[in-house]
């Protein structure tokens, strides 16, 4: 009855940690980290060593910030999204102080790396992105006013 | 060239013996290891994740054990191969090291 009850409680800790991790990546190795974790338990002990409930904890919120699956993506492809908005920051930041002290010669390279960022922006299928997130939201307005007519 | 963190590379190791599901792999990396490195459950999971989506790794087997799956997972060449590198790096920085302490 107490090993039952032991085992009970190291398994209740392992779930609380295990919620750090995404749900998907619960279903699919949750179990398994589980049952490897209480089997690596010291014989006697009632609850999980904190260090092990920390490294699962952390674990799970890297992989949290990673997305699922975390695995394959570059380093762009998992922190690019949490860079954009400094970088647009610096741009706006910058972008005066250039004009206004600008040589012909320096605007000419500020307008050539505008139309290099253009090209890369274009050929990386942001703007197909852009474009089906924008017909997107105007379909789903409709789709509102529809239904709002509908109601009343 | 990006270089292989302690888990990952441990697991490797691990898994150049022959397949092996997550408790074993613990296992073997205690005894290869000596203790001296501990890779808690969490990190164990991850870096078998990230090995199997590089395709270093693959799964092998899945039963259900107890009513939880077991997945079991065995090393590709590809990830002997960079397995192999890692540790003929590390065996030189150890050189290095012990050429500068005068113990070699």
């Amino acid at each position: 009855m107490t090993g039952k009850r032991r085992v009970a409680k190291s398994e209740r800790q392992l779930s609380r940690a295990l919620m750090a991790f995404p749900r998907k990546w619960r279903r699919h190795s949750g179990g398994d980290l589980v049952a490897t974790s209480l089997a690596d338990l010291r014989p006697g002990a009632r609850t999980v060593p904190p260090f092990v409930l920390a490294d699962i904890v952390l674990a799970g919120l890297v992989q949290r910030a990673r997305g699922v699956p975390a695995a394959g993506r570059s380093l762009m492809a998992t922190y690019g999204r949490f860079l954009r908005l400094p970088a647009i920051g610096v741009v706006l930041f910058l972008a005066p102080r250039l004009f206004y002290n600008a040589s012909r010669a320096n605007l000419v390279a500020v307008g050539l790396g505008i139309v290099a960022a253009g090209c890369t922006f274009i050929r990386s299928g942001q703007l197909k992105t852009v474009r089906r997130r924008a017909q997107g939201m105007v379909r789903s307005r409709g789709n509102n006013r529809q239904q709002a007519r509908r109601s009343i | 060239m990006r270089r292989l963190r302690s888990g990952p590379y441990w697991v490797l190791c691990a898994l150049a013996e022959g397949e092996a599901h997550g408790y074993v792999i613990s296992q073997r990396i205690k005894a290869l290891a000596r203790d001296e490195v501990g890779v808690g459950p969490g990190t164990l999971y991850a870096a078998i994740e990230r090995l199997a989506s590089a395709g270093m790794i693959e799964l092998a087997r899945e039963e259900v054990v107890e009513g939880r799956n077991r997945r079991s997972y065995r090393i590709t060449e590809k990830g002997r191969a960079l397995a192999a590198m890692e540790t003929e790096l590390r065996a030189a920085s150890v050189l290095t090291a012990q050429h500068q302490l005068g113990l070699a």
